[in-house]
């Protein structure tokens, strides 16, 4: 006789169901511990060790759970149901046995006993599950509400009772100091660097140029106001928000800066902080190609092919690739500029541009000189910082014997400081007609011959330009014309010149100017040369009308863009020769030469440096005067730092040395000092003496 | 005693009475004997007849080897510093080491060797030493003192593993560094920047980078002497201009006169040579043009300077006038003509790094016995020389252009060269006062010895707490400097610096120390001491060891019944 799976299934429930009873009353005894424990410990300790306890109860758990399981077993309910039910006259095992007994004793009351319980579990199932214990799981739950109210409530405790709670740790380092109870420095640097903003809990911090600071302090006491003061001498007052203070400020620089307290005790860790600055970067530009600064165009070549990479620590901004094209050979030199646009590929922070020059369209030719460079700017914020690169130079050769060979180190620009006074002239010579009524005859042409003087040295150095002499005044066109008359073709032009004795050209001046500045420089010259002639004769108001075409033309040099100079070579005072081996010596008288003081002296620090080996108190405002003075020092910040905390404590010794290795590497070499030779003592002097006596030499 | 020999005996009979029943076969009962008999010799350690003759005294620094190879049965004592083996007794110094041994007669050191504390206290006793193989900077040679901008050389010698030795300065930069040559020697140099004590550091490190051993290197800067200077030149010159711009940069007074044509000069200051001006001075430097325009009366006043202490220094600026010639031989340096200036180099005596040249006068300076060498070019050739006169020293210098160092950039060492030869040549000062006797090195806790002071005395430590001196009254003291660093010393109105080692600093340096103390105490005990046996009780730890083991047995086959 098999058993009846009905009774099977229903004994299973209730064992499940006392299993399941046993795991709950686990779960409510060690539930309001755990929770309270992990609350208590993420106010005093942090998440980490609060996580750690809630999994490690979440793991007891489990194994509670497993074991659970395993001792609610067939055995177990067993006696459960023997104990449970009387009427079961402890023959529940017996029931529950599959094969028939062997006495038939037995067999009726395994019979008598399954009816029993079939009818038994149908009607009024026994409640095998643990009853809660009530008592016990009210006071867990309570220890857990306490606890929990205990984290909760435990910062405005420390607020409230500040003698009990907090000062016990806070008085051993230092005294009555007032500590920070909380620091928290949010750093938001410059949107453009698009780094995130993070919090630090330290009042030191390293930082990219132009970042937000916001400091949000805690004391450990009442104060009437916090502020910051910075070693530049500005103050940031924090505002008071609840219990904490607040300020916001922008750092550009490198700052130091420490917290000033007014109403409360000073802070008990004085010493400066720092705000180190990491500064943006510009963009680095690498050229790829071409891999010479200076490329020849070889003979087929149609196009430039250009690539360039750039790297920048925060993002790339613009790029624009500029064009110049210098055109014509030498003294004709035209120059025309263009500027592309690139957008290049890559990322924000390194891109690569890649650009291809079309050398026809852009007009290049035999004798050109095309100059390619690239600007890369980046994103900084007020305004971007931008690199160049290297000027890039295609050079298509001009024909052979051409002026240009040699002469790049010669280009400049010529400031047009010559050609300034020609309005001056003007000027004045109107002022003087103006005056023409007031003034006396003899002043008036006085006055007049003077600005005439004026034009004549004006005209002189633009002659300079032209390698002529114009001292004589007389129209040169004539001259020109007599040499013009020349037999020509018996040789080349500049022999003729020389066998005719008259070179107004200075050869090198001469092929150095193109034929059309050349000829607006004769002309102005001419111009220049009337006006001087009117002006002499006591005329302005006839001269004006030259002095203005003289301007005009001058104007009009001015706008050529380029001027070659000649080269100029030392010119040495001019040489008595008068003197030379004379024999004469008079003037000649002794001279003092006494030399120059050293010009490293003035320097404080070795002084300084002299006092903070000894133990007096030491005046730091030579130090920081030297700081500021010197802003190339190396870690400035760190130099006032040690300063700044030697003038906090004087009397701390490991400030003073601090201090002093500071200054050390920045003291100015010092020159070399000497020793005097030392008088022997007495033993040694009668030694000496001795060896005299004898009267002969020492060895 | 007795009580515990009842209490044993007690335990065993009751271990035995309990263990009855389970009749002989049984392990419980026999083990239990044993548990007793451990558990007693545990409480009373047999004691053992060895040789108490010897006393051994392992010292900081035994090696591994060395304390592998000690004698099992035999006294052992070890001083603070030294890892202590199960089986000798830390004791803390040699005195109490041989109040607990009377007996010994011989002493055996182990490792770096005694300490000064503890060198007195050997007595007559025999002494062994088995030293321990010497580690980092073992020799420093530095000077104590040094001139304000003079180069200042430290040489020294690093023990084997070491490779590499850096020298770095008060701020902690490194300034020089050397790779050790054979004998694991250096020479490492730099400059005094700064007046005061100051205290370089070198470092010593292995092949692999490792630091060994680094050691202090305390040093005295003082300002120079402000001599007074004399110089009288034929003609203007470069190497008078270097070195009256030398001269007076380093807080000499100079007072110099140079022709430049017949009667006309170049002047600074008053460079007259009357009896009065050079009774003022220390040095005068003439060359051979100038001294053959001196008159008869100049010549005689500047000689009787000479005897009453000025220094001369006699420069040849190129071939020398045969009257001049004649003259200078009179004052003891003869001399042969050359054909040309010769060239020559320095590299040798100035220690130079590269190679230059210098020339020197076309004379030679004929050597002889009075004269004492000052510069010798690399090949031997004399450049110059000087010898005594009265009080004071002339000199003969033939060397063109000692000013190229400062035009290579080396402005140090011609401070150095010149600096050296004024020290040598100038009028004799008399010495500054030596101040108090304090010891060459001196480590923290360690007893230092001061002498010379006055009548009181104390001794301000670097964080500025005053130590009083009991001077005793032959004027020594004695402290314990209990931190590092530079004290000073207050005698009277005058303060005197003196450095304290760290404990940890130059320990190659203080073990060599105790090492070379030790050699020195090493005697032969007496030859007929005939060995002391004296009775020493067995370590305990191994019956215990054996009782937890027996006692361990029988809890376990108790609870497997």
């Amino acid at each position: 006789m098999n058993i009846d799976p009905a009774l099977i299934q229903r004994l299973s429930r209730l064992r499940r169901a006392a299993s399941t009873r046993a795991v709950l009353i686990d779960v409510a005894a060690v539930l309001p511990l755990a929770a309270g424990l992990a609350v208590l410990s993420l106010s005093l300790a942090g998440w980490l060790p609060a996580t750690a306890l809630l999994i490690a109860a979440t793991l007891a758990l489990i194994a509670f759970a497993i074991r659970h399981a395993r001792r609610h077993d067939q055995t177990w309910l067993l006696r459960q149901l023997d104990a449970a039910c009387p009427s079961f006259e402890d023959s529940s095992a017996l029931a529950l046995q599959s094969e028939l007994p062997a006495s038939p004793l037995a067999v009726l009351q395994q019979a008598r006993i399954r009816n029993r319980m079939s009818a038994l579990l149908v009607s009024a199932a026994p409640d095998l599950r643990a009853p809660w214990p009530r008592r016990r799981l009210q006071g867990l739950w309570l220890i857990g509400l306490a606890l929990i109210g205990f984290a909760l409530l435990l910062p405005s405790l420390r607020a409230v009772l500040p003698v009990a709670v907090s000062t016990a740790t806070a008085q051993q380092p230092s005294g009555q100091g007032t500590q920070l109870a909380t620091i928290r420095l949010s750093i938001t640097p410059p949107a453009y660097t698009t780094l995130p903003s993070r919090k630090t809990d330290t009042l030191d911090a390293k930082l990219a140029a132009g970042s937000q600071i916001e400091w949000q302090l805690k004391l450990d006491r009442e104060a009437d106001g916090v502020a910051l003061s910075f070693h530049d001498g500005t103050r940031l007052e924090l505002a008071r928000d609840g219990e904490s203070w607040r300020g916001t400020r922008a750092i550009d620089s490198a700052t130091l800066y420490r917290i000033e307290l007014r109403g409360a005790a000073a802070l008990a860790d004085e010493r400066g902080y720092r705000l180190d600055v990491i500064a943006d970067q510009p963009p680095e530009i690498i050229v790829r190609e071409p891999a010479q600064t200076l490329t020849v165009i070889h003979a087929a070549q149609a196009e430039w092919l250009l690539n360039f990479e750039a790297k920048d620590d925060y993002g790339l901004g613009d790029a624009e690739l500029s064009l110049s094209l210098a055109q014509g050979a030498g003294d004709q030199l035209k120059v025309t500029e263009q500027r592309i646009k690139l957008a290049g590929d890559g990322d924000g922070r390194s891109r690569r541009y890649r650009q291809s020059l079309d050398l026809a369209k852009l007009g290049y030719a035999q004798g050109d000189d095309l100059i390619v460079r690239l600007t890369v700017a980046d994103r900084r914020e007020p305004e971007a910082q931008s690199s160049v690169s290297t000027s890039l130079i295609l050079r298509w050769p001009a024909d052979g014997g051409s002026l240009s060979e040699g002469m790049e180190g010669l280009v400049q620009k010529v400031a047009p400081a010559y050609f300034r006074s020609q309005r001056q002239i003007i000027i004045d010579s109107e002022a003087l007609l103006a005056q023409h009524a007031s003034l006396s005859p003899q002043r008036y042409a006085r006055d007049a011959d003077a600005l005439g003087v004026d034009q004549k040295i004006l005209r002189l150095r633009y002659g300079e330009f032209l390698g002529e002499e114009f001292e004589n005044g007389a129209p040169h066109d004539d001259e020109h014309q007599q040499e013009k008359a020349a037999p020509d073709g018996l040789g080349r032009a500049e022999d003729v010149l020389a066998e005719f004795g008259h070179e107004h050209n200075e050869s090198e001046a001469a092929t150095l100017m193109d034929p059309e500045t050349k000829r607006l420089l004769r002309e102005a010259l001419n111009e220049m040369w009337q006006a001087e002639l009117q002006l002499r004769q006591a005329q302005p108001g006839e001269a004006l009308p030259y002095e203005y075409k003289a301007l005009a033309l001058i104007k009009q040099l001015q706008q050529a863009e380029r001027i070659y100079l000649a080269r100029s070579g030392l010119e040495l005072p001019p040489f008595d020769a008068t003197r030379r081996l004379s024999g004469e010596r008079e003037g000649l008288v002794d001279r003092s030469r006494m030399l120059d003081p050293r010009s490293d002296d003035g320097s404080p620090l070795p002084a300084l440096l002299g006092q903070l080996n000894g133990s007096a108190r030491v005046d730091l405002a030579p130090l920081l005067a030297w700081v500021k003075a010197h802003p190339e020092t190396p870690d400035p910040l760190g130099l006032l730092a040690d300063a700044d905390s030697l003038q906090r404590q004087p009397d701390c010794a490991s400030c003073r040395r601090a201090l002093a290795a500071r200054l050390w590497p920045l003291l100015p070499a010092p020159p070399a000092a000497v020793d005097a030779r030392r008088l022997p003592d007495a033993a040694g002097q009668v030694w000496l003496d001795g060896l005299n006596g004898l009267g002969g030499a020492p060895r | 005693m007795s009580a515990a020999l009842l209490l044993i005996v007690t335990a065993m009979a009751l271990g035995l009475w309990r263990a009855r029943g389970k009749g002989w076969r049984d392990p419980a009962f026999w083990l239990q004997p044993f548990a007793a008999l451990f558990l007693a010799m545990t409480v009373l350690p047999p004691s053992i007849p060895i040789d108490g003759s010897t006393l051994t005294v392992l010292t900081p620094g035994t090696s591994a080897e060395q304390r592998r190879a000690l004698p099992w049965f035999a006294p052992l004592a070890a001083l603070p510093g030294a890892d202590v083996p199960l089986r000798a007794d830390a004791v803390p110094d040699l005195a109490t080491a041989l109040r607990q041994h009377p007996q010994a007669t011989a002493l055996r050191i182990i490792g770096n060797g005694l300490p000064p504390r503890d060198q007195a206290a050997s007595g007559k006793r025999g002494l062994r030493f088995d030293a321990a193989p010497e580690f980092g900077i073992v020799a420093l040679d530095a000077p104590s003192t040094a001139k304000l901008g003079t180069q200042i050389v430290i040489g020294g010698r690093v023990a084997k593993p070491g490779w590499r030795v850096a020298l770095h300065d008060p701020s902690g930069a490194q300034v020089d560094v050397a790779t050790l040559d054979g004998e694991g020697g250096f020479r490492l140099s730099t400059i005094a920047r700064a007046a005061g004590a100051v205290q370089f550091e070198l470092r010593a490190f292995d092949a692999a980078d490792l630091l060994i051993d680094k050691a202090a290197v305390p040093l005295i800067v003082t300002a120079g002497e402000r001599l007074s200077l004399r110089y009288r030149a034929g003609t203007p010159d470069a190497d008078a201009k270097y070195w009256r711009r030398w001269a007076q940069d380093a807080g000499l007074t100079v007072a110099y006169r140079a022709g430049l044509s017949a009667g006309v000069q170049l002047s600074a200051d008053d460079a007259s040579l009357t009896p009065e001006a050079l009774a003022a001075s220390d040095l005068l430097v003439i060359d051979d043009r100038a001294w053959l325009q001196l008159g008869a009366d100049e010549k005689a006043a500047l000689l009787a300077a000479v005897e009453r202490g000025l220094g001369l220094i006699l420069k040849a600026s190129g071939s020398l006038d045969a009257a001049v010639g004649a003259e200078w031989a009179t004052l003891g340096f003869a001399t042969t003509p050359l054909d040309a200036p010769a060239s020559l180099t320095l590299d040798h005596r100035l220690a130079m790094r590269e190679r230059a040249d210098f020339t020197a006068a076309p004379v030679t300076i004929n050597e002889a016995a009075n004269l004492t060498p000052l510069l010798r070019a690399d090949d031997g050739a004399l450049l110059a020389a000087w010898h005594a006169q009265g009080a004071g020293r002339i000199a003969i210098w033939r060397l063109l252009d000692s000013y190229r160092l400062v035009l290579a950039g080396d402005a140090a060492r011609y401070a150095a060269l010149w600096g050296d030869t004024l020290a040598q040549l100038g009028r004799p000062l008399p010495p500054p006062s030596a101040g108090p006797q304090t010891p060459s090195e001196t480590w923290v806790d360690e007893r230092a010895t001061l002498c010379g002071l006055g009548a009181a005395a104390s001794l301000l430590s670097p964080d500025g707490q005053t130590l009083p001196l009991s001077v005793r009254a032959d004027g020594c003291a004695a402290a314990w400097p209990g931190e590092s660093g530079w004290y000073r010393l207050q005698t009277g109105a005058d303060t005197w610096p003196m450095y304290v080692r760290a404990a940890d600093d130059a320990r190659g340096l203080r073990a060599n120390r105790d090492r070379d103390a030790t050699l020195r105490l090493q005697r032969q005990p007496a030859t007929d001491a005939a060995p002391v046996r004296i009775k020493v009780p067995l370590p305990r730890w191994p019956w215990f060891l054996a009782w937890l083991i027996v006692v361990s047995l029988l809890w376990w086959r108790e609870r497997r019944a």
